[in-house]
């Protein structure tokens, strides 16, 4: 391959890798993840501001009807943003990866090394999804307990809610659905040194 | 280690699925296939001899334990096969009770391809 033709490759690849980012940055901007955008997250959470400062009485009827299915819908939302966006990042890495082959050898371990570590770092995303399951089965618990107290002082629609849920729970017990401790920080350094000292035992 | 062992990577979240075969492919493995619960992955056992088992744990109907110990239960030439946990459990007593079912190594989420390299190693060498 002469000079000419090896700079035209290295030129057609990199409009390609451009051609990647800008669609990334443009799906990002557009607000692509999850049907929430930015925007739309922000202006939520001014909301939920704003109705907080107005109406600081937290009657247990208005956190388990409002405040706690609302705490629920965006967890969510962020989880299901964030999963979206790593499946954009996993994709671009992927198309990248592809095209590897057009560049040379030296240029192409580098590359090679550095999309190791954004793969790497995608796997944030299972930790923090399971992290948030975790939070959004606490929530559920609080719901139960605050519908369950409501039932006692005599609302129907609680009482309700409180049945229904504990039938679902029954369900799930008889499911066998055994919800593991999970992830306790996301800092797991040491952490594999620990389990491999169990293994040389 | 041989990279033309054929893997079969256990997971119900898609994009952990992504990101291990992922770094699979980058060691050199091409012969991957994937399942995303316990009992999927045994019928893909029934129909496929693996060199390693690479599998999450929690995981519904069937988890990564309960899929381990059927798989070391079976009393066929599965039974044998090196089965490496990787997971976000990382608690003492979760860790020996995939040791006493069985399990070869224990990889911790998150993790990185150099640890992932070094188990794959540890077993199938």
């Amino acid at each position: 391959m002469n000079e000419h033709s090896q700079q035209k490759e290295k030129n057609n690849l990199r409009d390609e890798v451009e051609k990647i980012v800008k669609d990334i940055v443009k799906s990002e901007l557009s607000g692509q993840y999850g049907g929430h955008t930015i925007a739309s997250l922000r202006k939520h959470q001014e909301n939920e501001s704003e109705t907080e400062i107005t109406n600081p009485s937290n009657h247990p009827k208005e956190i388990s009807e409002n405040h706690l299915p609302t705490i629920m819908q965006n967890l969510n939302a962020i989880r299901s943003t964030a999963e979206s966006a790593t499946h954009a990042i996993m994709n671009a890495t992927e198309n990248i990866q592809a095209l590897l082959g057009m560049v040379d050898e030296r240029l192409e371990q580098q590359i090679r090394k550095e999309l190791t570590l954004v793969v790497q770092a995608c796997a944030f995303q299972d930790i923090t999804g399971q992290q948030m399951t975790r939070i959004i089965d606490s929530i559920e618990e609080i719901e139960f307990s605050v519908d369950g107290i409501l039932a006692a002082m005599g609302d129907k629609e609680a009482a309700r809610r409180y049945r229904e849920m504990k039938v679902q729970r029954e369900k799930e017990k008889t499911q066998g659905k055994n919800k593991l401790s999970g992830p306790q920080n996301i800092i797991v350094k040491d952490k594999q040194a620990e389990i491999d000292s169990i293994f040389e035992n | 280690m041989n990279t033309r062992t054929p893997v079969l990577v256990v997971d119900d979240y898609k994009t952990m699925v992504r990101i291990i075969r992922n770094l699979l492919a980058q060691i050199g493995f091409e012969d991957i296939d994937d399942a995303s619960d316990g009992e999927e992955a045994l019928k893909r056992m029934e129909a496929k001899k693996y060199g390693v088992v690479i599998s999450d744990w929690n995981m519904e109907p069937m988890n990564g334990l309960e899929l381990l110990k059927n798989i070391r239960a079976s009393g066929n030439e599965n039974a044998r096969v090196p089965f490496i946990m990787v997971t976000a459990e990382s608690k003492q007593s979760s860790v020996q009770a995939a040791k006493n079912a069985g399990v070869n190594n224990y990889i911790v989420k998150p993790f990185s391809a150099d640890t992932l390299r070094s188990k794959l190693d540890s077993v199938l060498s």
